[in-house]
């Protein structure tokens, strides 16, 4: 028998704040606002957009303090909101999904040495697994920990695998996490591939000039049992990896298509049941293209209402599976599909036009689409439909 | 879950150059720009896909403690020393998924390619996400290998083991399986994969398994299992034999795969039961058999 996957707790830190409802209605409103930040490192005078996140921490100069503080932090609140027990924690398995994973650490410790290189780095990196082990001790999780490096799919990764360990009654419960802290090597990195916006998030837009990145945590508690009857669950998802390029889909987004007919078919839904996409909607130009390729060789001329949600938050890398589905999920729950601010000027090319407001939705089956780098591509079904069906593989 | 096929490529630490070089005996296929933890992934996987039929959707799972190790200092030094933009095939390689991708890029895979971490027990559970997705029928045949270039750092490699390094052989590690969830043709079988959250409920595990435990059996441990841990798991098990890949091979940060790939390549039927456990003790008992 194969079980369903309820999300009944969820946590969000981002640039829009903490507080989930002040959150969603800045969303709501289509608020968002990134900072710049100089490229003074590289010794360059411009400055790049990026959404951060406004914490006051205990010890701010202190890296290594500031990413446990706000993980641990994030973690805690989506316990609590699935009201589990002490003994409920401690069985969960962790599912940590990142582009950076420890990267926002030890960067730090290397800028602030001047000793051999490698040796500082290799001390300072304890391993990908590390993160999620720490987060275990902490919350004393004694389940089996998962660290997925799958570039911009991690946490989607994180979040299909921990349902499909659901689905497959090797879990009964699971926390997913989906993390990535500013780092000057993703923030440098992104510029030297000539992949950031200016100024302005412009996804699907004629006028698209790139992406603008972020930092977000998410974290959700997944459980084979309901807690509320708006819960929402998990209708079936799949990966594939495109081959095409190491930073490129191919451009007829066969593999894109491919992956969505897959989520489809495990999720016993045709193309006409899905109520709304939320995009990966990056706002390169190549990604735009190849998505909507791709989500046009599905759904033809009866494409559902599409949104992205990176111009709320920035593009979160890894973390942004769960952090956009936070995004999604929650908002329905209040009533609406967001809409994509930044949009202006549609793309004939592309054939695709985004929400511009918010779309009033209560319930339905929604697709989340993610990709990345390393041609990684995740399709994942999320419905609150109050009636419930069989979870497919 | 059964093994078609295994490969275990082990080495004392070697460039790039060297690897590039060893690479051309697998495989006629020039990557460009690639380091030497996409050089390692590439050689493992090739060597584990010669002369096996790989279907086209075969999935990966790459598991690794570290990722990659030089590129990720190179992107530091060029940031936070050279005050310049990294190079962006630099920056591209800091990212563990860039091997995976190659190895699926270099042997035409389509399916599901995951490059995953847990401290100690990486490539256990890459095993484990391998079975769900077999039980589900997500994935039909796989490539799951284990990767890392050797702990560079000696100070580092104190801390996590509390070996001296001279005590040890070090190694730059890539051992991979070709599994399938067919068992025509198959050279041995993934039996077991039993997670415990403290050695007696391990040991309680195999006590109640008793005498229904298969033989032969040959017991080998991971890294981080200390000598009277040892004593209390063999009285336990009894085994047959002790496979002790880690002195064989090096002493390597996560060893799983490389016993597994070592005994399924002695070509003695039997079973390998394999004891490994993280830092904060939580075991991993893996049970394979050699037909």
């Amino acid at each position: 028998m194969k079980h369903s996957a309820y999300i009944t707790g969820k946590s969000l830190i981002c640039s829009l704040g903490e507080d989930l409802d002040g959150i969603l209605e800045q969303v709501r409103q289509k608020k968002a606002v990134a900072d710049f930040i100089p490229l003074d490192l590289a010794r360059m005078s411009e400055a790049r957009p990026y959404y951060r996140i406004h914490r006051n921490v205990a010890r701010p100069q202190d890296l290594q303090a500031r990413f446990y503080e706000i993980l641990f932090d994030s973690v805690s609140r989506a316990v609590a909101d699935s009201g589990l027990t002490l003994r409920e924690i401690e069985g969960l398995a962790i599912f940590f999904g990142s582009t950076s994973i420890d990267i926002p650490i030890y960067e730090s410790y290397y800028a602030a040495s001047d000793s051999a290189a490698l040796d500082l780095f290799s001390r300072a990196s304890f391993g990908y697994g590390t993160i999620a082990d720490r987060t275990a001790g902490h919350f004393n999780i004694q389940g089996p920990c998962y660290t997925f490096a799958t570039a911009c799919t991690s946490s989607a990764n994180a979040f299909l695998y921990a349902a499909s360990m659901i689905a497959n009654g090797s879990l009964e419960k699971a926390l997913v996490i989906g993390y990535d802290l500013f780092n000057n090597t993703g923030f440098y990195g992104f510029e030297s591939l000539k992949l950031t916006a200016p100024s302005s998030y412009k996804p699907f837009d004629r006028n698209r000039d790139g992406i603008i990145m972020g930092e977000a945590c998410g974290a959700v508690v997944l459980d084979r049992e309901r807690r509320s009857e708006t819960d929402f669950h998990y209708r079936g998802g799949a990966t594939l990896c495109d081959t095409f390029n190491v930073t490129t889909h191919a451009e007829t987004g066969d593999v894109i298509a491919a992956v969505i007919r897959q989520a489809l078919r495990c999720a016993g839904l045709g193309a006409r049941e899905i109520d709304a996409v939320k995009a990966h909607a990056t706002g390169s130009d190549m990604n735009d293209r190849t998505e909507c390729n791709g989500m046009k060789q599905v759904f033809g001329d009866r494409l559902p209402p599409v949104t992205g949600l990176k111009p709320y938050v920035g593009h979160t890398v890894g973390a942004s599976g769960v952090v956009e589905m936070i995004l999604l999920t929650e908002s329905v729950k209040r009533g609406f599909v967001p809409a994509t601010p930044g949009f202006a000027v549609p793309d004939g090319e592309l054939g695709v036009t985004p929400l511009t407001e918010p779309l009033a939705v209560q319930e339905g089956n929604f697709m989340l689409n993610y990709f990345g780098f390393g041609g990684n591509c995740t399709s994942l079904i999320l419905s609150n439909r109050k009636r419930q069906t069989d979870v497919h593989s | 879950m059964f093994i078609h096929n295994a490969a275990t490529y082990l080495s004392a630490p070697a460039d790039v150059k060297a690897l590039k070089e060893e690479l051309k005996r697998h495989t006629d296929i020039y990557f460009r720009r690639v380091n030497k933890f996409v050089l390692l992934a590439l050689i493992g996987a090739h060597c584990c896909a010669r002369g096996q039929r790989i279907d086209r959707d075969a999935a990966i799972y790459l598991a690794t403690e570290h990722g990659n190790l030089g590129d990720t200092e190179s992107v530091l030094r060029q940031i936070y020393r050279q005050h310049t933009l990294p190079m962006p095939y630099n920056f591209i390689n800091t990212m563990a998924n860039t091997a995976s991708f190659y190895v699926a890029q270099g042997l035409n895979l389509t399916g599901r390619n995951l490059s995953i971490s847990s401290q100690n027990l990486s490539f256990e559970r890459g095993l484990e996400l391998l079975k769900t997705d077999m039980d589900l029928q997500a994935v039909r045949s796989a490539l799951a290998g284990s990767v890392d270039e050797a702990t560079a750092s000696e100070s580092r490699f104190r801390e996590k083991s509390g070996l001296a390094c001279d005590q040890v052989n070090q190694a730059d590690r890539s051992c991979w399986l070709y599994l399938r969830s067919e068992q025509d043709g198959a050279l041995g079988e993934v039996k077991a994969i039993r997670s415990f959250r403290g050695q007696r409920d391990g040991l309680a595990w195999l006590a109640a398994k008793g005498r229904a435990l298969p033989r032969p059996a040959v017991l080998s441990f991971g890294m981080a299992v200390g000598p009277e841990e040892k004593e209390a798991w063999t009285k336990t098990i009894r085994p047959d034999g002790e496979l002790d890949y880690v002195r064989e091979c090096g002493h390597l940060n996560a060893t799983t795969a490389c016993g597994v790939t070592t005994f399924i390549g002695r070509r003695h039927a039997g079973h390998l039961i394999h004891v490994n456990k993280n830092f904060q003790d939580r075991y991993v008992i893996l049970q394979v058999q050699r037909y």
